[in-house]
């Protein structure tokens, strides 16, 4: 039973993928991420299954992590399809949609459930490509070219990791299981790969220049399951294949500290400087992905507290992509039909949720994460506390944005997305209460009413001091540069190209040449063969010929 | 055995005669003669294989005065070859003459030819084959001008000159050697013959009036315009035969008569104009327009390759891997007897259908008569050298010969050559591939194709692929 | 009746006397030249299942033939040469029946059928071959066979890529068969033996040795399309698809990769090769062809020609493989042979079934095909995915094979990003067509529609072909640790390579 069950999870919205075209797809779609949900409950940890046969070797288990993980995509998953169910009926290419969006679930789930790297592989690379599908699902100009930018990034991504799970096999003598894994430490070499493979997914500083366009061009539902557990699956990544909690790696903890810092204060900086909501929140994933990956440097470089840290880090994340996703799937109902009140209530509890205002489960993530830090790393929970006070801000502005916000063409709002947005809700407000302890739920308090009070006086500030700045949308140095290098690639392929075709015309005119040369020479000769003038040249040749027999027997050398 | 010896020489013969005298029925007695002689090829060819040389004194009269028929593997095998080419191309023929006069005039000739190439082959002393070489020269010639026009006779003439030239050489030769040694048998020259002014003397005589029947660049000048206008039958023989013939005589004299005299300067000679024959043939084939002067230049070119052999034997040492490369050589003449006159027989039912035999109008035509191109496709396959035909073993034995003896010319020649040959044939074939759809049949007129097709497809597969008794054979001497 | 020796030549003539009959068929009997193409193809495949079997046991199966002294034709069935005719064996048949429904009404059919058959006879006799002489003599008969089907619309272009082939096959043939005639002096009958013959040679031959290598590998590389001897493989793109199919998959150049991995491991030997310093050569003329066809790829608007690039590229997996010492690199080389074969040939098919079926010969038609044929374009997405590496279609095992090889022995540093671009120039090539395929709108009409939409997008005997060796390339992948996989059988050649 349980066997079937971890099949089912990644099996289930595969084979549905083949009905995608059907009446009622919608509600099949539905049902795919069921399997995950019930798995996550019944399944014991530590079940596995073991599939010899299948591709390189399959071994699919749950353990806590995963738990919690399939767990929150599970839902996500869930109320994502809801949502699609009454927001894509309108779409006469929802099939094609709902392809890609089950075999995006398809790997995003078996990716959790993988318990070796190869299958863990086969899920990233699905999901990887089929949310390609997702983005590029508009038709427009926009869509194209940040579906091309996200592709790119992420295939280059997945290039990285297959050389380090390579090496790592390797260096395993062949044993692809992740147990196996963490026995030994990865070389500097496959570190580096793992980081930077799997932070493209995460959207570090510096690798994140996918992101922010990506998120503003897909359609609703899908960008809540790409912000919410999509984007966690670079982060599973990191949890299954570093050997975090056994040996010391100091050095690449500090590195991970370094950028998630930068994350967080990048993240929060430049969505304050967004001009459209979605952007902005796509900026804030950078900046609370920037949270995550300081945390796994602490788990890194203290790995005493490791276990401790890596639960906290889970929690954040179950945390975030529920948020997250929620605020997507309210945005998407502000961008329908305007912003109604209740949605904006909804907005301003998933805004406050968000930057970890007391009583809500960001303020249960951040505790338990204060909680799990070592003695020595005191120091970052000022860190935490000013991200806090960052996304405050940022928060109040997006909820700024979406009141401004002006809709072209309203169209009445699905019940069937009502209900999946109000239902996540629901489980967002109430998860925390069930689950936490009574203190954990009053933490953040000083920075988040720092962060509203800023804002509030802003505010007022503006309003008295009207400035007329306009601020162009962010766009990073770094884009202007990729733009620059691409075009260099480009222009240096087709030098390259019109070079090989001038030196083979170069070949081909000096070929072209010698032969005239030699067919005239050629040419000459025979002529002179032609007349009878031949009968002089025969003779004397055959005589010649005598001769130098005659020669060659007389005198052997 | 010595029966089917007599009968080889016997039966063309008398059907020459008879062809002459019975000339409504001159085809058929033809054909039958050709039967009956092909049939002595085979016993003569058993009869050697089972019990070796064989040999026989013709009227009683001893070696010395009298004139006496000798037959090895070399000579059964070539006689194999004759037999089987003029038989295909006596079938050939009958359906290939249409006027009258030039069938009466043609079968007499033609069996008197192979009288001689019989005869030649079965000589077993040199002024027998002065004798049948100059026959065999003058039937040729005869052959030749059949076609009337003035282009043919003017050909014919030059081959006649050229021939008698050659003759003359030869016949000062073999007097000198009769001044010198007192005999003419082979058998007793072979063991009498030694190195001196009067054996270098008469051997190169022989070998330079060889050379010049034997076409070899640069005297080959007489064979292209004797092909243009020739009947295809004659081109067939002319090509196939008459010229391996002189050649054979040459393999002769140097190999077995004076192998003692020659030396590997003389033969590097010998390999020099064959590279040069091999390079220049295969470059004029290229150039040709009209299929028979293509077909001309291969066999200026093919005979090159035979005369590359000539610097690898005397080079390598007696034993085993001589014996692999003059076997090789062997297997390289009979494989380009057979598809040259396939070859020939082919172009000529390409030159009857369409009038013509200019290569760069065959495009319509070569979809009509897919039987006719498949025998060229063949032939072109054996004379390029492409397995499986016998040619690519003759020219496996001329590489290892020459990797053997250290003399990466030659290698290289026949690479090129090779290539260039590949180049002259697919030029042609090219023009098989076309829109035109297939007629309903693929052979159509039997007579006429089916003997371009079986010698081709001997060449081209048999002698390949069962060609290893041809090693055997040749190790039975005279 | 001695089985073991005939059983080589039945497989070979299962296609040769077919085809030889076929030749004379007139042009109007359809079936019974349907009838015979199939008889044949099934026939060799009960044949070939056999000899898997008993090779599998270690049965020797052996025909001899002496053509001349010391030059024997000799047909032998060893782990190596029973993966090559299997692999030729199963394409051949969905090829044939894809011949059928292509060529529908086309003219010279008979001609066309007869050298198909001389081609896979071909082709089997050169997998087949027990020394290097019959491989020789197979690999010329390849060549002569596969000519006419080049050439076999008769258009100018089409004689002209007909002869720039041979040209290009033909002065490879003839460097092949210096090599193998100098070689046989040295060392005599130079039989295919697992690990090699010549490592017992005195140390006085290696300069020759080496010398010999090249030339082998030269005329070996025309065929596989080594860079820079691959320029007939984009000039021979005018033939028929079947006959693109056909070459680029199963015969002609897999013929090159084949020849290329008999001399390196049954002739020369692996250890032996890499002592003589040749191993890094090989791997190095493998890296640049697998870049620079992947980037001449990248600028073909003409699909098929698109497609010849990428073979230029993938098959010098096969030759890589073949360079990286160790069980493992030879393991991804050789299983690249199949999964190479079957990906390519649908890749092919598929591309045939958009020139049939809507006049499609360039990328830039191909907007919004996916929903006009959406099982074709399907079987055209999961080939090209395992072109690029994507699990689990076929093409991934065969990478991570060639990656986990090149760690093992310490080539990692170049082989891994040779990998790596190749790939990413890969997905560059193949996701753009793709994307124009799939989520493009399509034009106000197609270039030229010769078969309507029915129930089925195309014909029958054109559709089932690609969707089938879709499958199997998928299957490849999915089933590769399973028993009988090509991933089992390459395991089993490598360990009887090594030793192991």
């Amino acid at each position: 039973m349980n066997s079937l069950l971890l099949l089912l999870v990644w099996l289930l919205p595969l084979s549905l993928a083949v009905l995608a075209g059907q009446r009622y797809a919608s509600w099949i779609t539905v049902i795919a991420p069921l399997p995950a949900l019930l798995a996550a409950a019944i399944v014991p940890v530590g079940s596995s299954v073991s599939l010899t046969w299948l591709l390189l070797g399959v071994e699919l288990g749950l353990d806590d992590t995963g738990r919690v993980f399939l767990l929150f995509s599970g839902l996500l998953w869930l109320v994502a399809s809801l949502y699609a169910a009454g927001s894509q009926a309108s779409d006469h290419k929802a099939t094609r949609f709902r392809i890609f969006f089950l075999l995006a679930m398809a790997g995003n789930l078996g990716l959790i459930v993988a318990q070796d790297m190869v299958s863990f592989y086969l899920g990233f690379t699905l999901m990887g490509l089929a949310a390609y599908g997702l983005i590029a699902h508009p038709a427009s100009q926009h869509a194209r070219r940040a579906a091309r930018r996200y592709l790119v990034w992420t295939i280059a991504g997945e290039m990285l990791l297959f050389a380090a799970i390579v090496m790592l096999a390797q260096q395993h003598n062949g044993a692809l299981t992740f147990s196996a894994l963490q026995s030994s430490t990865p070389a500097g070499l496959v570190m580096l790969l793992l980081l930077i493979g799997f932070g493209i997914k995460l959207a570090l500083p510096g690798l994140h220049l996918w992101l922010p366009q990506a998120y503003a061009v897909t359609p609703t539902p899908a960008v809540a399951v790409l912000s919410g557990s999509m984007i966690n699956a670079g982060l599973l990544g990191w949890l299954r294949f570093l050997p975090a909690g056994d040996t010391a790696l100091v050095d690449w903890g500090q590195v991970l500290l370094a950028a998630g810092i930068t994350g967080i204060f990048f993240g929060a900086v430049a969505g304050l400087l967004q001009r459209s909501p979605r952007l902005l929140l796509g900026y804030s994933s950078i900046s609370k992905m920037g949270v995550l990956t300081s945390a796994m440097g602490v788990a890194l470089a203290w790995p005493e507290t490791a276990p401790v840290v890596i639960a906290a880090v889970v929690i954040f994340a179950a945390h975030h992509a529920l948020v997250k996703g929620a605020l997507f799937l309210g945005l998407g109902l502000v961008e329908r039909d305007g912003l109604r009140p209740w949605i904006q209530v909804g907005l301003v509890f998933l805004a406050l949720a968000l930057a970890g205002a007391p009583l809500t489960s960001g303020a249960f993530a951040k505790s338990v994460l204060t909680a799990s830090l070592p003695e020595s790393a005191q120091h970052l929970i000022t860190l935490l506390a000013a991200a806090a006070f960052v996304t405050t801000l940022l928060m109040v502005r997006f909820l700024l944005l979406v009141r401004r916000l002006r809709v072209s063409k309203p169209s009445p709002l699905p019940t069937e997305s009502i209900t999946a947005w109000l239902m996540l809700l629901a489980i967002i407000a109430v998860f925390p209460i069930v689950i936490a302890q009574a203190g954990q739920l009053m933490a953040n308090t000083v920075p988040v009413f720092l962060g509203v009070l800023l804002s509030v006086l802003v505010l007022l500030a503006r309003r008295r001091f009207p400035v007329h700045i306009t601020t162009r949308p962010y766009r990073s140095a770094a884009t202007g540069f990729a733009l620059r290098c691409r075009r260099g690639i480009l222009h240096l392929a087709h030098t390259g190209e019109l070079a090989i075709k001038t030196l083979q015309s170069a070949v081909r005119k000096h070929h072209e040449r010698l032969r005239q040369t030699m067919k005239h020479g050629l040419l000459r000769l025979r002529r002179c063969s032609d007349d009878d003038e031949r009968w002089q040249l025969a003779g004397s040749l055959w005589l010649g010929i005598g001769g130098l027999l005659l020669a060659g027997f007389i005198f052997t050398l | 055995m010595t029966d089917a010896m007599i009968g080889l020489v016997a039966l063309p013969l008398t059907g020459a005669l008879a062809t002459l005298l019975l000339p409504r029925s001159a085809t058929a007695v033809a054909v039958g003669t050709g039967l009956a002689t092909t049939v002595a090829a085979g016993l003569l060819l058993f009869g050697v294989a089972t019990q070796g040389a064989l040999h026989y004194e013709i009227g009683g009269w001893n070696a010395g005065l009298g004139i006496a028929l000798r037959a090895d593997g070399l000579s059964a095998l070539l006689l194999m070859m004759t037999s089987l080419v003029v038989l295909a191309a006596s079938v050939y023929a009958s359906a290939y003459f249409s006027a009258d006069s030039t069938r009466d005039r043609f079968w007499p000739l033609w069996l008197l030819l192979w009288t001689s190439l019989n005869a030649l082959l079965l000589s077993g002393d040199l002024f027998n084959l002065y004798v049948t070489l100059e026959l065999l020269g003058l039937s040729a010639v005869a052959l030749a001008a059949l076609g009337g026009k003035r282009a043919a006779v003017a050909a014919a003439l030059r081959y006649l000159l050229v021939g008698l030239l050659g003759s003359m050489m030869f016949l000062a030769g073999v007097s000198l050697i009769y001044a010198g040694y007192g005999t003419l048998d082979l058998a007793m020259l072979r063991r009498v013959v030694e190195p001196g002014p009067i054996a270098w003397t008469a051997l190169a005589l022989m070998t330079t009036g060889l050379l010049l029947k034997t076409a070899l660049f640069p005297l080959h000048f007489w064979l292209p315009p004797a092909h243009a206008s020739a009947p295809a039958p004659v081109s067939a023989v002319l090509s196939a035969l008459v010229v391996k013939a002189a050649f054979y005589l040459v393999l002769r004299l140097w190999l077995d008569v004076f192998a003692n005299v020659v030396t590997p300067v003389a033969a590097n000679l010998l390999g020099l104009l064959g590279a040069s024959a091999v390079l220049w043939g295969s470059w004029r084939a290229l150039q040709a327009e009209r299929l028979k002067l293509l077909a001309a230049y291969s066999t200026v070119a093919q005979l090159g390759y035979l005369f590359l052999f000539f610097p690898l034997l005397l080079a390598l040492p007696p034993g085993p891997t001589r014996d692999l490369a003059a076997g090789g050589l062997v297997m390289l003449a009979l494989t380009h007897g057979f598809a040259k006159a396939g070859l020939f027989l082919a172009i000529g039912i390409i030159q009857q259908r369409c009038g013509h035999d200019t290569i760069r109008d065959l495009d319509g035509t070569a979809q009509h008569l897919p039987a006719t191109t498949f025998a060229i496709a063949l032939a072109g396959v054996a004379l390029i050298g492409l397995p499986p035909s016998g040619a690519f073993l003759g020219k496996w034995q001329l590489l290892a010969g020459a990797v053997e003896t250290g003399q990466w010319l030659w290698l290289l020649v026949t690479a090129t050559g090779s290539l260039l040959a590949t180049a002259y044939i697919f030029r042609v074939l090219g023009h098989a591939f076309g829109h035109r759809p297939y007629p309903n049949q693929p052979v159509t007129v039997a007579r006429e194709e089916w003997p371009a097709l079986l010698l081709a497809a001997m060449a081209a597969l048999v002698l390949g692929l069962a060609g290893a008794p041809v090693w055997k054979l040749l190790e039975i001497g005279i | 009746m001695n089985w073991d020796a005939w059983l080589p030549v039945l497989v070979v003539a299962s296609s040769l006397l077919p085809g030889l009959v076929i030749f004379f068929l007139r042009e109007g009997s359809h079936r019974l030249r349907t009838a015979l193409n199939l008889v044949g193809a099934i026939l060799k495949l009960v044949l070939v299942g056999i000899l898997i079997w008993g090779v599998f046991h270690e049965h020797v199966y052996e025909s001899r033939w002496t053509l001349a002294p010391g030059l024997d034709l000799v047909l032998h069935a060893d782990t190596l040469s029973v993966l090559f005719v299997t692999l030729s064996t199963v394409l051949w048949l969905v090829t044939t029946v894809y011949a059928i429904g292509y060529l529908e009404n086309a003219p010279h059919r008979s001609r066309f059928f007869g050298f198909f058959s001389l081609c896979v006879s071909a082709t089997v006799g050169l997998a087949l071959a027990g020394n290097l002489f019959t491989f020789v003599i197979f690999y010329e008969l390849l060549t002569l066979s596969t000519y006419p089907l080049v050439a076999h619309r008769g258009t100018p272009e089409a004689v002209r890529g007909a002869r720039i082939y041979l040209a290009y096959t033909l002065g490879g043939g003839m460097l092949l068969l210096i090599g193998t005639v100098w070689l046989h002096v040295l060392a005599g009958p130079t039989a295919f033996v697992e690990g090699g013959i010549l490592s017992s040679l005195p140390a006085a031959y290696h300069p020759q040795l080496k010398v010999i290598f090249l030339l082998l590998i030269i005329g070996l590389g025309v065929k596989a399309a080594l860079v820079p001897l691959h320029g007939w493989l984009p000039q021979a793109m005018v033939a028929p698809a079947p006959v693109s199919a056909l070459l680029h998959a199963v015969a002609v150049v897999k013929a090159g990769a084949f020849g290329i991995v008999r001399v390196v491991y049954d002739v020369y030997g692996v250890n032996f090769t890499d002592q003589l310093g040749l191993l890094t050569g090989l791997g190095i003329a493998a890296a640049i062809t697998i870049v620079y066809g992947s980037v001449k790829a990248l600028f073909q608007d003409n699909l098929k020609k698109r497609l010849a690039y990428s073979t230029v590229s993938q098959v010098s997996y096969i030759a890589l493989g073949t360079a990286i010492l160790g069980p493992v690199g030879t393991i991804g080389g050789i299983v690249h042979l199949v999964h190479q074969g079957i990906m390519k040939i649908t890749l092919f098919f598929t591309a045939g079934n958009y020139a049939e079926t809507l006049g499609i010969h360039k990328v830039s038609e191909m907007n919004g095909v996916g929903r006009r044929m959406p099982a074709t374009t399907l079987a055209f997405s999961v080939a090209a995915l395992g072109m690029i590496g994507v699990p689990p279609v076929a093409g991934f095992v065969s990478k991570w094979y060639l990656g986990l090889g090149a760690v093992e022995a310490g080539m990692a540093s170049w082989v891994m990003p040779v990998l790596i671009t190749s790939s990413i120039l890969n997905a560059a090539y193949f996701l753009p067509v793709l994307y124009r395929a799939w989520f493009r709108d399509p034009g106000p009409a197609w270039p030229a529609e010769h078969i309507p939409a029915a129930r089925f997008e195309t014909s029958a005997a054109l559709l089932w072909p690609p969707v089938v060796t879709a499958m199997l390339a998928l299957a490849a992948g999915l089933f590769a640790a399973a028993p009988y996989s090509p991933l089992e059988w390459a395991t089993l050649i490598a360990h009887r390579e090594y030793g192991l």
